[in-house]
């Protein structure tokens, strides 16, 4: 058992060397963001600056509408969660507790569009939102969420599946319609997961770099992370600056993370699973 | 299968549907359309048959771009790997799910502001990595991402960094579904830890290999958001990636017709990769 105990610390001493260079960017990115412009270019550096410049992130909220940015990220994270939710949910319950004509080719349907990247969709996209008027508003970034995300759906379905349709029978006699059940058996069983979705949505669209990029052209109407993009080319080289631009950007989702870190790493290893 | 429940049926999925007609099927039509016209978004379309394809395939860029994205795509077996290794390592010591929040920061932080921090970590001659090499060993700091063939490389390392936590997260629920008294069956006829990691944790977990393979792969084909903010007219022209291309041909020179063959030569090559990896998995992959 010595030798068992010897691989063991052997094994500690790697993990714990490894997760050096995991932190070690995000500590230097915060300890960054509170020096002055010329702390930032001293060899060897301090990684706990002396005084803490807490004006480079109220100089920054003068520099860029990074209020804005803030309001903009949430707002869309949380209308992506909200949407994406009741969605996927409504369209899983379709698929596992009702029949339909065509249900098993739309399902395929609906796998086939899983394998879609969104590079082949994102031009004419851009030309249909286009032709609303959508074009640097938030429309383009949320309102698609209310009308399913594939993968999503069949997340939830995949849960739906394991609730018993002994159930959807009992309900049945006792006279409950469809919508009864949906929104009394199958979404109080699956709150669990449906937190899981609206995390994973809300991360997935705070995140999201691409879409608001192509969309959103005026600064006021970036997010956090368009936004952060744009920075770093306004504020070129002020990488105090850039540093508490990205702090802001990172601190939302760690703390999210930390907060519920069960439910998203239970989502990730579903997701894993699903094949 | 009654009327009523039929009807009540689409009722239910018919977000899906009216998205999948308006945000989908609608958006491939008119892009199979617009592959063989010529459109700057303003003026009138006009049918060019398979002109946009030629000069894709004619461009240098493209090629460029289509050899960056390959190469970049290497990385996804070296992470493959060591997350492999670190999820094997952290099922065994005390302290795993500290350590597990740390390896996974990186993933769950916006992939632009990792890709900032790190361009000011490798930033030539100030940044705290060429201070380092220049005070400490006396090595004059690459240019990480200006030298063209240092490039790539410095993006697959930062991807590494990057998907490690996400990787080894998928391993370790590979590695729950273990049944443990094999592992102790091993031990007893004598296994060290080796061959019992060869032998059996992974052909057991080689379907979570397998799906994490193929997901990364995918996802490396599509790289966009790193590529852009660390190439964003910092490096040469010949550096960018794919997804970077189209972006670049649509939204910034409103080559509409070229931007859509290039998007559909992409979603040509990601359903290949798919096709081949789908055969390959029938001869790599063990299924219990």
């Amino acid at each position: 058992m010595r030798k068992s105990k010897l691989i063991t610390l052997i094994a500690f001493v790697i993990i714990l060397i490894g997760a050096i260079p995991m932190i070690l960017p995000f500590v230097w990115m915060i300890s960054t963001s509170f020096k002055s412009l010329s702390d930032t270019m001293v060899f060897p550096p301090d990684f706990f600056p002396k005084t803490l410049r807490w004006e480079n992130y109220t100089e920054l909220f003068n520099l860029v509408p990074i209020k804005d940015w803030f309001l903009n990220s949430i707002f869309l994270s949380v209308m992506n969660s909200i949407g994406v939710i009741i969605s996927s949910s409504l369209v899983a319950f379709g698929f596992v507790a009702l029949n339909f004509k065509f249900k098993d080719f739309l399902f395929t349907l609906l796998l086939v569009t899983m394998m879609i990247p969104f590079e082949a969709v994102m031009i004419p996209q851009y030309i249909l939102f286009n032709f609303f008027g959508w074009i640097n508003t938030l429309y383009p970034l949320w309102v698609p969420s209310f009308f399913g995300a594939a993968y999503m759906i069949f997340f939830v379905r995949q849960f739906f599946k394991t609730i018993s349709t002994s159930y959807i029978d009992a309900a049945k006699v006792d006279g409950a319609n469809y919508w009864q059940i949906f929104y009394k058996i199958f979404i109080p069983l699956s709150y669990p997961v449906l937190v899981t979705v609206g995390l994973l949505t809300f991360i997935n669209t705070w995140n999201y770099f691409l879409g608001p990029l192509i969309y959103l052209n005026t600064p006021s109407k970036m997010t956090i992370v368009s936004g952060l993009s744009f920075l770093s080319g306004q504020a070129l080289g002020y990488w105090n600056y850039i540093m508490a631009g990205s702090t802001l950007a990172i601190l939302p989702v760690i703390v999210l993370f930390l907060i519920a870190q069960k439910s998203i790493i239970s989502g990730i290893e579903l997701q894993g699973g699903i094949k | 299968m009654n009327k009523k429940e039929g009807m009540f049926g689409y009722i239910f999925i018919s977000p899906w549907i009216i998205g999948l007609l308006v945000f989908t099927i609608g958006p491939i039509i008119f892009s199979f359309i617009l592959v063989f016209s010529s459109w700057n978004l303003i003026g009138p379309l006009k049918f060019v048959g398979f002109e946009n394809i030629y000069s894709i395939f004619n461009s240098t860029f493209f090629w460029s771009a289509l050899r960056n994205t390959a190469f970049f795509t290497l990385y996804v077996p070296i992470s493959v790997i060591l997350s492999l290794v670190v999820a094997v390592l952290m099922n065994r010591i005390p302290g795993s799910s500290v350590f597990r929040l740390i390896y996974f920061l990186p993933s769950v932080t916006p992939a632009v502001a990792n890709a900032a921090v790190w361009i000011w970590l490798l930033q030539p001659s100030y940044g705290v990595v060429d201070n380092a090499l220049k005070n400490w060993f006396n090595i004059q700091g690459p240019g990480w991402f200006s030298d063209p063939n240092l490039y790539i490389p410095t993006l697959m390392m930062i991807s590494i960094w990057g998907s490690i936590g996400y990787n080894s997260i998928l391993f370790t629920a590979g590695l729950r579904s273990i049944d443990k008294s094999i592992y102790e069956a091993a031990y007893l006829d004598g296994s060290n830890a080796i061959s019992t990691f060869f032998r059996i944790t992974v052909p057991l977990i080689s379907p979570t290999i397998f799906f994490v393979t193929v997901t990364s792969v995918i996802w490396s084909f599509q790289v966009f958001d790193l590529a852009y903010m660390t190439n964003n007219g910092v490096t040469s022209y010949y550096n960018i990636t794919l997804v970077q291309y189209i972006y670049q041909l649509g939204f910034q020179y409103f080559h509409i017709g070229e931007a859509s063959a290039l998007a559909w030569i992409l979603t040509g090559i990601i359903f290949l990769i798919t096709l081949f990896e789908l055969q390959a998995e029938k001869k790599l992959v063990f299924y219990q």
